[in-house]
């Protein structure tokens, strides 16, 4: 593909807990260009932070990658060691903007010496040049420069969350994964953090990956929109035509299942049943038991990932040709 | 808040806690000095010789409750209770504590019940504090280990040695390396008070320090092996609590190097608890000085305060609790303002 | 949330399943039944008069000093002589031991003579710590009359020794051979009976060990113990003539104190130190289960008081926790207890007025919290009164870190007793083991490598304190779940 900035081939992440091999991430499959906003949408525990996460390999233990590659300008990132990782991808490549639920920060620091920190360590700036560079971004992200001389604990959580953004620009990284960035923040802000997130996109050029398992939030950003189910994708393509076209049943049952606020008042479509027990998936198709189009082939054989669009693939029996 | 007014309220605290134990000691024991002011005058005025003019038993015996009177007005044994109680504590503010019966202090041998004390204090200081370092280190050092692999032998080990170190008495310990290392191997001194015999031989400060070393190290060791396994597991527990953190892995996924995240993210976020930590254990070991002392015969406040308390030394027991006490006060003010200065989220907001 | 009956069945059933899970737990609670058992069972295992007459130097006179536990003996080749008493009674032929005879041997006018002789086999190579021999006599009151003896000690080898001529006897006999003096010292007889075999000038008596040198061949180096033992039988024999026609022997005791005794040897009062392990384990684990559950739950309620009240309240009760907490412990109770002399409940309590401070702020935190939830909200919303929520709703959620800290404090209460009780401040009438390290270091023990005194007690603190570590820990898992493992 032209201007390819990532590709991830078979990606299997496992758990190895006491309860049995979660299979976390089972052969996950797709492509990102130079520039790129994918979202990766699922409903929780399908695998979209995990998947993520072993892209830099940062897979908290019980957890491993156990196969598959992730091509970086021709670098497998799934067989480098943890130094070269360190080294050459981390932050400096690849960064992650991380759930503003989550204590990215850490409490005994300043947060503009946690945005210095990559450029100090990381790049061998020197701290005075490293401090200008943190005023530089904190403004980008819409902060006052002044803040860099807080701790984490004395800021909101938007104010925290356009930290950790300004945080993971600080290299100026290929890729910046998003984690649920607008998550445990009220709409206005969430709001807010869209726009700046569009605005960055639009003037550096970055390529980003969203996780979200709020589809709204991707038809504002994403050029494409990967659907993931149970650790497996199960749709991805064009974000237009994903919204308007969706082929799998699960990405199909999910649109019909958010709320419009315009229009008829319908009753809400849920889908029923639970996700299944990444221990032990059921054979075949992994949706099957909650799928409306459900055939006899489904229970037996997992689909295949089929191209029926411009770079829109599916895996589902409905449409592999037999 | 700001770090002044934080350091303030610190002292602030220390200073009520010091006057209210101050007054509840000084409380019990004046009845108890007064009491053997009382005898010491009874005594005196029994061996005084009346004058001549004095004929009858009766007139003697009278003279003789005159005496004792006035004595009783000069010690200030006449005024009321609790004005006595206050006179002690100005005292004891002012670190005048009277002078001992019998007792006298370690180099100077003078009977100013605060030489006593002030020639004692550095001993028993510089035996736990150096120990105290030692704890520390040996302690941080383990204990991350143990947090880094935990679940393995070395973190389970230490588990272990903590629950025994929680268990064992420490004199006890002490009495079994007096009994090995010192009695059956002769390699170490037993009684530590010798140590002032030892150095009016020194020709100059190195023998004189080696002196010190010889009669501190087994005390010092018995401390240390005591109190390690305690400080390195707690330092686990808590590096372990850091390190699920999700600011670690934030930390990582920036890409900085290893040592970085454990030294400068792990163990800088834990260090407040830590810094309680080092507080509990240097007032657990002092708190515990004084059978551990006796048991060595080290010339601490620890065995000041036996000694006293054998003889009935009254003074000498108040001015040491006061001492104590504000030592303690003062450590746990000391420590919380540390605590201030290491967790932002203390001082600030 | 509030509980009823059968929710705490259902609770009970889970955390014992969980409780199962941990094997420290486990062993933590195999070793509480086992100390539990022995301290319950203490007066079937030692004799309970062992206990009440602890403190009483009398009622352990025929037991050997300082001596070391007989086993022992497994790890040296040589043989340890034990313990034995041999009585006999003139009035009970029950109590005539066959070691033991008294013979009437001439009887004339106004005068009888009696041999009393006792007879010792000895087939070891430790001599006994002592031999106590002791003849009573029933003499006519008011009479000048006395009986006179002479003592000889025949040996395996042959040789007779007189330990005592022509004295007469105007009390009973008890005498011991390591002191005795029944006209002359045994010491000087001994030097006299050595300069047979060895030249004995220069040597003097008081340098003489009794014991070594009466069970030791003889020959070079019999003075210094490096002659092989002489084993076989020894008698001592008593010739008494009675001129007093009433006067009889009405009873003998030879008794050999042995260089061996029991499971844990003796102090220097000759004290059954097995038992006085024994005796200690009621006291370890009533002062360390006593103090802990009153700390605990003075600051428990204490803590909930606080932080449930909020306000002027709570920073009062906390200024008030800081003071206490700030207070150095152990000085003051050493200096409490060299004053009053407490019993052992005194220092129970004192013990516990100390020890709540730390639980308090805990507990309070967590009421802080806990008052904040909704259900307690609604609770006030439906008129519930503060009493009523705090202990449905509060303090049934802090039961948990309750127990676990309860478990946890005991050994930092043993550890205090014991030390108060090793400086002589205890209660005296109590036989802990922090009391048998006190006489231990008093008579030097330490000093004189007498290991099986002063090992004992400390590993029994030691392993007291360590399974109520262990049942803490475990504890402290099941209920406050963290996310570590």
């Amino acid at each position: 593909m032209a201007d390819e900035l990532l590709r991830v081939e078979n990606l299997k992440t496992y758990f190895y807990t006491l309860r049995g091999v979660v299979k976390a991430v089972d052969n996950v499959s797709f492509t990102l260009r130079k520039g790129e906003v994918m979202g990766l949408a699922g409903e929780s525990g399908c695998g979209k932070s995990t998947t993520a996460y072993s892209l830099i390999n940062l897979v908290p233990p019980p957890g491993r990658i156990v196969g598959g590659h992730v091509y970086l300008d021709g670098m497998d990132l799934a067989q480098m060691s943890e130094h070269e990782l360190r080294r050459k991808v981390r932050w400096k490549r690849i960064s992650m903007v991380f759930q503003g639920a989550m204590n990215a920060l850490t409490p005994v620091y300043t947060v503009g010496y946690q945005i210095a920190e990559p450029m100090i360590y990381h790049a061998g700036m020197d701290k005075q040049k490293a401090m200008e560079r943190v005023e530089e971004l904190l403004s980008l992200v819409g902060l006052d420069p002044g803040i860099a001389k807080r701790y984490p604990h004395e800021l909101s959580g938007g104010q925290k969350q356009r930290v950790v953004i300004a945080m993971a620009l600080a290299l100026n990284p290929d890729l910046v994964i998003a984690d649920e960035p607008t998550t445990a923040l009220d709409v206005v802000v969430q709001a807010q953090i869209l726009n700046l997130l569009k605005e960055l996109q639009r003037k550096l050029k970055m390529s980003i990956i969203l996780i979200t398992h709020d589809l709204s939030i991707i038809a504002e950003l994403a050029d494409k929109v990967a659907v993931m189910y149970a650790g497996k994708i199960v749709e991805w393509g064009p974000a237009d035509v994903i919204f308007t076209e969706p082929k799998h049943p699960y990405t199909q049952a999910l649109l019909r299942a958010i709320p419009r606020l315009r229009g008829p008042i319908d009753k809400l479509i849920w889908i029923p049943g639970t996700p299944p027990d990444l221990v032990a998936p059921p054979p075949g198709c992994r949706f099957y038991p909650r799928c409306t189009k459900v055939m006899d082939i489904c229970r037996r054989e997992e689909p295949p990932m089929i191209e029926i669009g411009k770079e829109h693939y599916v895996s589902c029996w409905l449409y592999a040709k037999r | 808040m700001g770090l002044a007014r934080f350091a303030s309220v610190q002292i602030i605290n220390a200073l009520i806690v010091l006057l209210v134990v101050l007054f509840i000691v000084t409380a019990l024991f004046t009845n108890l000095a007064d009491q053997e002011k009382k005898a010491a005058i009874e005594e005196a005025v029994a061996q005084m010789k009346p004058p001549a003019s004095l004929k009858t038993k009766a007139e003697i015996q009278k003279w003789k409750e005159e005496q004792k009177q006035i004595l009783y007005e000069r010690e200030g044994l006449t005024k009321p209770y609790w004005q006595r109680v206050f006179g002690y504590m100005v005292d004891a503010l002012e670190l005048n504590f009277g002078e001992a019966n019998h007792m006298a202090s370690f180099k100077t041998q003078s009977k100013k019940v605060s030489r006593i004390i002030l020639e004692a204090l550095p001993n028993t200081i510089i035996l736990f504090t150096t120990a105290t370092l030692i704890v520390i280190a040996i302690g941080i050092y383990l204990g991350m280990k143990a947090a880094r692999a935990a679940g393995k032998l070395l973190d389970r080990t230490i588990s272990f040695l903590a629950m025994l170190s929680a268990s064992l008495p420490m004199w006890w310990v002490g009495m079994l390396m007096l009994l090995l290392f010192s009695y059956k191997l002769n390699w170490f001194p037993s009684n530590a008070i010798d140590v002032y015999v030892a150095i009016r031989h020194a020709s100059n400060i190195l023998v004189e320090l080696k002196d010190w070393i010889y009669y501190m190290t087994l005390p010092l060791i018995t401390v240390v092996l005591v109190s390690f396994g305690g400080f390195a597991y707690v330092t686990r527990n808590i590096v372990l609590g850091v390190m699920n953190e999700d600011f670690v892995m934030a930390a990582r996924a920036k890409g900085l190097p290893e040592r970085k995240v454990i030294y400068g993210h792990v163990l800088r976020t834990a260090s407040p608890p830590i810094v309680t930590m080092s507080a509990l254990s240097i007032i657990g070991s002092l708190g515990g000085a004084i059978i551990t002392e006796t048991v060595f015969g080290w010339p601490g406040m620890g065995r000041v305060y036996w000694v006293a308390i054998q003889e009935n030394e009254t003074a000498v027991i108040l001015g040491e609790t006061f001492v104590t006490v504000f030592l303690f006060v003062a450590t746990i003010a000391l420590l919380n303002f540390i605590y201030g200065l290491l967790d932002p989220r203390v001082k600030v907001g | 949330m509030s509980v009823t009956m059968s929710e705490w069945a259902y609770k009970l059933r889970n955390f014992w399943r969980e409780f199962k899970r941990q094997k420290i737990g486990l062993l933590g609670l195999a070793l509480l039944i086992i100390l539990v058992v022995l301290a319950v069972a203490a007066p079937l295992i030692v004799n309970p008069d062992y206990e009440k007459n602890w403190n009483l130097a009398e009622y352990w006179k025929d037991n050997p000093i300082d001596a070391p536990p007989c086993w022992v003996q497994i790890f040296s080749s040589k043989k340890y002589a034990p313990q034995r008493v041999y009585v006999w009674m003139s009035n009970d032929t029950r109590k005539q031991s066959p070691n033991i005879k008294v013979v009437l041997v001439k009887k004339g006018r106004g005068y009888a003579i009696y041999n009393v002789s006792m007879h010792y086999n000895y087939l070891w190579d430790v001599p006994p710590n002592n031999i106590k021999l002791e003849l009573y006599v029933r003499h006519k009151t008011n009479s000048t009359k006395y009986p006179v003896f002479d003592l000889y000690l025949t040996r395996p080898d042959g040789a007779v020794l007189k330990l005592a001529n022509r004295q007469s006897m105007t009390t009973n006999i008890t005498s011991s051979l390591s002191s005795m003096n029944l006209g002359r010292d045994i010491r000087s007889i001994l030097l006299e009976f050595a300069s047979h075999y060895v030249n004995t000038t220069g040597v003097q008596p008081s340098t003489i060990k009794p014991l070594q040198v009466i069970f030791s061949k003889a020959g070079k180096g019999m003075l210094a113990g490096k002659t092989p033992p002489l084993k076989g039988e020894y008698t001592f024999t008593f010739k008494i003539i009675f001129t007093e026609p009433s006067d009889k022997v009405v009873e003998a005791r030879m008794v050999i104190m042995g260089s061996c005794y029991g499971l844990l040897g003796t102090d220097a009062l000759g004290r059954d130190l097995f038992a006085g392990i024994i005796f200690g384990i009621k006291w370890a684990l009533i002062i360390g289960v006593l103090t802990s559950v009153i700390s605990v739950f003075t600051g428990v309620f204490y803590g909930i008081a606080s932080g449930y009240a909020g306000g002027w309240t709570d920073e009062a009760l906390m200024r008030l926790d800081q003071v206490v907490y700030s207070m150095p412990v152990l000085p003051l109770l050493i200096l409490m207890a060299a004053i009053w002399r407490p019993s052992i409940w005194l220092i129970i309590l004192f013990l516990a007025a100390f020890g709540w401070p730390g639980i308090a702020i805990v507990t309070r935190s967590m009421a802080l919290q806990l008052k904040e939830e909704l259900y307690v909200e609604a609770a006030k919303a439906m008129g519930a009164s503060g009493w009523r929520i705090v202990f449905r709703y509060i303090v049934p959620q802090t039961m948990p870190y309750a127990f676990a800290s309860i478990a946890l404090s005991v050994p930092g209460a043993i550890l205090a007793e014991a030390g108060l009780s090793y400086l002589g401040l205890g209660d005296p009438l109590a036989v802990t083991w922090g009391k048998i390290l006190h006489d231990a270091s008093m008579a030097n023990a330490v000093l004189n490598n007498l290991w099986w005194w002063v090992l004992p007690p400390g590993l029994m603190i030691a392993l007291v304190g360590l399974t109520f570590v262990f049942l803490g820990n475990a504890l402290d898992r099941v209920l406050n779940p963290r996310l570590q493992r």
